[in-house]
């Protein structure tokens, strides 16, 4: 047969020992999609315990926190209005702080309503002030204020990026914003000593700000902004500066001013000698100077507190609730009479 | 050098042609997410819009007063645009772009275990099944109609030959088995002339090719598995088709060699239905016309004056059998007659437009005046578990439809025979007399001949003859007469022969079944294929209805364009349409509906059948091997490069079989003929190719190509040559010679005769492939021979890249057998359906999740006068990371309950916001504790609503908060990062933690009170049953609740009946498209990994999916 007529080749490439099934699927329990696995399902010893548990956690925990936050002494001190001399309206006001000539020192009193132990934190706070502005919170060059060969980095910065020619060492916004209130506090005659140390963030004066770059060229511009800083320290011991830049997230909110490390008495009286330099009447903030001491849990904050009593609270009464109705309309789990199709089409 | 021309290629093959143009296949959960993102986007431009006009007021107004941001006196015009810009910015997390790769990625996994799973390996066949297409599993789970074919697909496609009748005399009725019947052997042995030419002509008319293995065996290479019944039926009867070679073919009848000449082959078509051979025999030196076809198609032909009325008989007889039957006829010609005949067929053959038409025209000049001279029957048996399958789909409320080309009779036969029309239709025996149950009004008493019938007037005379054959042939199955109670089947003929007897019985269906709908009730129709063109046609709107309120049907006689039609039709209404098939008739249906089973063939018979179908396979291998998830992508660019290059050099046609992969001929072993692994590696590409290429030559006679006995040649020595390696695959390889195509081409001769062709290149690489390179010493030189011969193989190999793009659109699941498709529909679609729509949720859960929280911290200063100026909350790297890293790790395990986004981002924001008051809102910190407190909840809340945990899940789970905090804590040792010592700061604060434990339990709190509510109170047909198999597992076996379900399954109708019943569970997000509620399927029932006790209630699940 012509058509049939066969010739060898070496088949060299055969593959011999053919092995069976080679298409057969693997077996191993992952493929088979039947690796072990715990099925938990929803009963109701078990909510309801989690339930029970939770509450039990919860409210002892608020009670802590409640109790750290009210033994937490705190004196806030709006002082913004009251260092504007006079009944005036804004546009006074606008041209009062924006005037370099009138001495804007003012004093006020503050009142120690408790005892107070050391460390006391000064803060000031600033209402209604947009550090998270998008224009605001981007306005900055890490590397310059870091490295002192990268002065000239102020990409980012604009508008404040350099003035006169040169480049403005710290640049951008927020440092040129900076805040440039001083407070001097003194109960009686004695003066209390404010420790400016150690308020900033230590991870930001050893990595962030670099020991070896000094400000330049700033608050040189034409326009003013806040306070101005010393050229021959560096900008890692501007620890106002450092403060200052960790950008706030929300617009109220306190930066460090420094620490008293002295006890107050109750109802010791403070005199408070503030140079009110900083604008925030234009837009209508406010200022406001905080001295607090603080707790495990930080400041005076009893929402942790409140909301860890009431969320306990609420489980406790799911817990109850869920207990009742069980008990009162029990329902057995998984029972097919259950099933649509196992009621009567005619009842329910 | 050689000229190689495609006259017609791609597309305008026939195979292009018929194709029909694939829709982009979208899955119901595809479309919704499409839908949701719109939605998503049209809020995010509201969103947009409204705050940024807030934002430009706000700047005009208040912005300018705020000096330390010194916003310039005025900008240019376009700054009004910026803010809106910037909160586009902002918010364009909320549209999870990430949620398409995560989808692929988790179907393309999900396929691998279609491809995996055990249970559906048939170890009959060694046959895996396969899932070529990753995109549309979850699809599978919402599957409303299955289309299927009968033949090979419900039915083994093992032909054998059982009975016939040859003039008049009926063989085989007896022993059931023509081949034993005593008389035909007797008639064979005194060569009875009859006898004789009916063998004659089952040996001859036919494109069987035979085949002489090494042993000496004479083996047969079928396209048809009629034909190959027919021609072993015949060998067996001492008529052994010996050889076709070229045109002459050898038969060996008693000992005695007969020549023939064959002059034409007129092929089989699907409109003709028959197919004829004029041959001439050697002896005599006449020229017989012999065809053979289906009874209407030949038995109109016979000359006037021959009784016909003895093969009608028969012919009916054996189809209410269920056997499948050929009618045989022949007629003598003329020499001029032929002469005159065989010009036009020429012509026709190389006429360019309208060649199938014109073909078929000159076929009808010489089809007349036959004699017919018997009718065979062939035997197809139904597969294994096939009744079994479709009942237990059926219960899951899916609608079965059978399209066939066969007969009616037999079509309803088969499909009574595998429950398709009612599983609850039962019969009464007793001896002697069957009593079917049709209806309450209607019932049918048979006596044991199928003689005496009662019926209702909507049943034809014969349908009751059925019966009564069934009702003789299956006594002995399911014989219990006290399950004797109310009916539930019917069948509804629509038929007729004009437009009006169709419409007529078109509305009388249609009356009956909306009469009958409210009734827990079976109701089929059945329409044949000529009513079914008219229908389509003109009636298509009152069809569609019919369509909607009937859940069985079957066609019968329906061409392949009209399965595609139908299933168009079911899509137009909407329905999720499965259609599985195993043939080339099939391969347009597949291609339309919204799924495309196969089922791949036994032993590789069916292989040779579906050789479009084949081709589709291996286009779709072609794209499995070279998505990312299987292997080896860079081989496709490759290819491409070839391709584009083909049509310009002769040359560059050889690269494309070098630089396949070879996998790509494995695959194709794989599903078609399982045992052809063995092959020579770097064989396999060019014996994919020939197989593919046998294919066209035989089912594709159209392709533009002159056709010739030469391609068929070739392939049947390329089968030759698999047959051979399959049977000996320790001997030496053989190399096998093509005669028609070319010379042989040894080992050495082979580098000579590349370069004497001028290929310019990869010579010595064909030299290295020696096998390989004579295969193609032969095609080129076939090539050589004939310049405007085109080799199809080189058309096909155009053909897949071409049309890559558009074929590999549609799905394709390959099965080895029918029964599988339950476990595919009910578990894996399940499954699939299941974890994608939580996928989804999910990910559109933790996009709004992070972005409302960004909104709200845009808005939260509100009564002060907000802070419009658009500053993201989190950094950069932040938001990267929760979209890439954190989330999309348990992205394939997790869910959240879609009410809550906005609740929870309240919760997370507001929470933050407090704890983190005064002296504390640091941006870092406060951005680090809102993204802390977003993974926390994440974590609890994939915690709770998962079903079951395996090692993977708490790895996902646990793992990924652990990489969050791993991962910062890394970020906050470097100096230069923003985030520096942020997050060891944080860890150190007793508030952080505290405030984490707050937001979790907040957030979480009320859903696990809502779930646990939910589940216990209002729980949905999958909790109970969740409940049942986890809970109870010892006292209520899954077996009791297995009986329970199957005594209510019989009331799945009224359940179907009760569709609006909203599912009260919550929903996925997903589900919530127009066809929601009739497929509700309860979403706690994710299991990535569900174990396989659950399995078993999965089905059940599956069935109360409208509750």
């Amino acid at each position: 047969m012509n058509n049939s007529a066969a010739g060898t080749s070496s088949g060299s490439g055969d593959v011999s020992a053919p092995r069976r099934n080679s298409n057969r699927p693997k077996y191993s329990r992952f493929t088979q999609q039947e690796l072990p696995a715990c099925k938990p399902i929803l009963t109701p010893r078990w909510v309801i315990s989690v339930f029970t548990l939770i509450g039990v956690i919860f409210i002892p925990i608020g009670i802590a926190a409640l109790r750290a936050s009210t033994n937490v002494v705190e004196i806030v001190k709006r002082y913004d209005a009251d260092c504007i001399p006079g009944n005036n309206t804004k546009a006074y006001r606008v041209a009062y702080i924006q005037d370099k000539n009138i001495d804007k020192t003012c004093n006020i009193t503050l009142r120690v309503p408790k005892d107070m132990d050391p460390p006391i934190y000064v803060y000031y706070q600033l209402d209604n002030f947009y550090q998270n502005h998008r224009r605001y919170v981007k306005s900055r060059n890490d590397a310059q204020l870091k490295d002192r060969g990268k002065a000239n980095d102020t990409s980012g910065c604009d508008p404040e990026d350099a003035s006169n020619g040169s480049p403005i060492v710290p640049c951008g916004l927020i440092a040129w914003s900076l805040f440039n209130d001083t407070y001097n506090f003194s109960i009686g005659n004695q003066n209390l000593t404010v420790n400016k140390r150690g308020i900033s963030w230590k991870s930001d004066r050893d990595h962030k700000f670099g020991n070896d770059v000094f400000p330049r060229n700033f608050q040189n511009g034409t326009l003013i902004g806040g306070a101005s800083l010393d050229e021959n320290t560096p900008l890692s011991q501007q620890e106002d500066l450092i403060v200052w830049m960790r950008t706030a997230a929300l617009p109220t909110f306190r930066k460090s001013y420094g620490k008293i490390e002295q006890n107050l008495r109750e109802n010791d009286t403070i005199t408070v000698t503030i140079k009110n330099n900083y604008n925030t009447y234009s837009f209508s903030g406010k200022k406001k100077l905080v001295l607090s001491t603080s707790s495990w849990l930080g400041g005076k904050n009893d929402f942790i507190g409140i909301t860890y009593l009431t969320i306990g609270g609420l489980c406790f009464f799911l817990a109850i609730a869920f207990t009742g109705v069980y008990l009162v309309k029990p329902r057995k789990l998984g029972d097919p009479s259950y099933l649509s199709w196992n009621r009567n089409p005619s009842g329910r | 050098m050689v000229i190689l021309s495609f006259p017609h290629f791609c597309n305008e093959t026939k195979l292009g042609m018929s194709r029909g143009v694939p829709e982009p296949k979208l899955t119901a959960v595809d479309a919704m997410i499409d839908k949701l993102t719109g939605a998503i986007f049209l809020f995010q431009i509201v969103v947009v819009i409204v705050l940024g006009f807030a934002g430009n007021i706000w700047k005009d107004t208040e912005a300018r007063k705020q000096w330390y941001a010194q916003y310039p006196e005025d900008g240019p015009w376009y700054e009004l645009l910026v803010i809106p810009l910037r909160f586009e910015l902002l918010c364009s997390i909320m549209i999870p772009i990430s949620l398409k790769v995560s989808l692929d990625l988790v179907k393309s996994i999900y396929a691998k275990f279609i491809d995996w799973d055990e249970e559906m390996y048939d170890h009959e066949t060694m046959t895996a099944p396969h899932a070529a297409n990753t995109a549309i599993s979850e699809d599978l789970g919402q599957v409303e109609y299955i289309l299927t074919d009968k033949t090979g697909t419900l039915t083994e496609n093992k032909m054998s030959f059982r009975r016939c009748c040859i003039n008049g005399t009926f063989y085989g009725n007896e022993s059931g088995d023509a081949l034993k019947d005593v008389e035909l052997l007797n008639a064979v042995i005194n060569n009875v002339p009859d006898v004789i030419r009916f063998l004659t002509i089952m040996t001859i008319c036919n494109t069987v090719v035979p085949v002489r293995s090494m042993s000496g065996n004479i083996l047969y290479k079928a396209q048809s598995q009629d034909e190959d019944a027919l021609v072993n039926a015949a060998a067996r009867l001492h008529m052994v088709l010996i050889s076709k070679n070229g045109n002459s073919l050898e038969i060996n009848f008693n000992g005695k060699l007969i020549h023939y000449e064959i002059l034409d082959t007129l092929e089989f078509t699907s409109d003709r239905k028959r197919m004829s051979v004029v041959v001439k025999d050697s002896e005599d030196g006449k020229i017989l016309l012999l065809s053979k076809g289906a009874d209407e198609a030949i038995l109109p032909l016979s000359y006037a004056g021959q009784q016909i009325r003895p093969f009608v008989d028969a012919v009916d007889q054996y189809a209410q059998l269920g056997l499948r039957t050929l009618c045989l006829g022949w007629r003598e010609l003329k020499d001029d007659e032929y002469k005159d005949w065989s010009q036009a067929f020429k012509e026709a053959r190389s006429t360019l437009v309208n060649r199938e038409w014109k073909l078929d025209e000159v076929c009808q000049r010489l089809e007349h005046d036959l004699e017919v001279i018997g009718v065979t029957a062939v035997e197809d048996q139904l597969q294994d578990g096939v009744p079994e399958t479709i009942e237990t789909l059926r219960k899951a409320g899916i609608n079965f439809w059978m399209l066939t080309g066969d007969k009616q009779k037999t079509a309803i036969q088969i499909a009574l025979l595998c429950n398709f029309i009612s599983s609850g239709m039962q019969y009464l025996h007793q001896p002697n007399v069957g009593v079917w149950y049709l209806s309450l009004r209607t019932f049918i008493v048979v006596g044991a001949e199928g003689t005496s019938c009662t019926y209702a007037n909507i049943f034809p005379l014969e349908f009751c003859q059925i019966i009564g054959q069934m009702v003789k042939m299956h006594s002995k199955l399911r014989t219990d007469p006290n399950k004797l109670t109310e009916p539930r089947g019917q069948l509804l003929f629509i038929n007729g022969k004009t437009e009006d007897e169709v419409l007529r019985s078109l509305e009388r269906v249609l009356l009956t079944m909306k009469i009958t709908s409210s009734e827990p009730k079976d109701l089929a129709f059945v329409v044949d294929g000529w009513a079914l063109e008219i229908i389509l046609k003109q009636y298509r709107s009152v069809f569609t209805e019919l369509a909607i309120l009937s859940r069985t049907a079957i066609c019968c006689r329906v061409t392949p364009s009209q399965k595609a039609q139908l299933v168009e039709l079911l899509k137009s209404c909407d329905y999720r349409t499965l259609a599985i098939g195993d043939g080339g008739n099939d391969v347009r249906m597949i291609q339309n509906a919204d799924i495309g089973v196969g089922i791949s063939g036994r032993e590789g018979l069916q292989a040779a059948r579906a050789a479009d179908y084949s081709i589709g396979i291996v286009l779709r291998n072609h794209r499995l091997t070279a998505s990312p998830a299987v292997a080896a992508p860079k081989k496709l660019p490759i290819v491409a490069a070839m391709f584009s290059q083909l049509s310009t050099a002769p040359s560059f046609a050889v690269r494309p079989f070098l630089s396949l992969d070879p996998r790509f001929a494995r695959r194709h072993y794989t599903l078609e003929t399982v045992k052809r692994h063995n092959l020579v590696a770097y064989r396999k590409p060019i014996a994919a190719l020939r197989k593919l290429d046998r294919g066209s030559s035989a089912h594709l006679t159209s392709l533009g190509w002159r056709r010739q006995s030469d391609l068929e040649d070739d392939a049947a020595g390329i089968d030759e040559l698999l047959e051979e390696e399959r049977r000996f695959e320790h001997e030496q390889v053989t190399l096998f010679i093509n005669k028609g195509l070319g010379a042989v081409v040894g080992d050495q001769g082979l580098g000579g005769k590349i370069h004497k062709l001028g290929l310019p290149f990869d010579v010595v690489e064909l030299v290295d492939h020696t096998v390989e390179g004579a295969l193609l010493g032969e095609l080129l030189q076939g090539v050589d021979g004939d310049e405007i011969e085109v080799l199809p193989a080189f058309a096909l190999l155009l053909l897949p890249w071409n049309c890559y793009v558009m074929l590999t659109m549609q799905l394709w699941y390959g099965l080895s057998e029918f029964r599988f498709l339950k476990r595919l529909i009910l578990v894996h679609g399940r499954y699939s359906y299941n974890r994608t729509a939580f996928l989804s949720q999910y990910s559109f859960y933790k996009s709004l999740l992070i972005c409302f929280i960004q909104i709200l911290y845009v808005l939260v200063p509100f009564p002060i006068g907000f802070c419009v100026s658009g500053t993201s909350l989190f950094n950069s790297i932040s938001l990267m990371a929760y979209n890439v890293f954190y989330t999309s790790v348990p992205v394939l395990t997790v869910v959240l309950d879609k009410d809550l986004t906005e609740k929870t981002a309240l919760v997370v924001f507001l929470i933050t916001v407090h704890a983190y008051a005064d002296e504390k809102s640091e941006m870092e910190q406060l951005s680090m504790v809102a993204l802390s407190g977003c993974i926390w909840l994440q974590a609890f809340v994939v915690t709770i609503e998962m079903n079951s945990f395996t090692i993977f899940h708490h790895l996902a789970i646990w793992g990924n908060l652990l990489c969050f905090y791993g991962l910062n804590l890394m970020i906050s040792a470097i100096p230069s990062a923003g985030l520096y010592t942020i997050m060891f700061r944080l860890c150190r604060q007793p508030s952080y933690w505290i405030t984490l434990f707050l937001i979790t339990v907040v957030g979480m709190g009320p859903v696990l009170a809502l779930k646990y509510f939910r589940y216990t109170y209002r729980s949905s047909a999958i909790n109970i049953l969740q409940q049942a198999e986890r809970s109870r597992v010892a006292t209520f076996s899954i077996r009791d609740l297995d009986s329970q379900l199957k005594s209510i399954e019989k009331d799945v109708g009224s359940l179907a009946s009760r569709n609006k019943f909203k599912s009260s569970v919550y929903e996925p997000l997903i589900t919530d498209s127009p066809t929601a509620t009739r497929r509700a399927v309860g979403p706690s029932a994710f299991d990535f990994l569900q174990p396989a006790q659950s399995r078993l209630s999965t089905s059940y699940s599956r069935n109360c999916k409208d509750n």
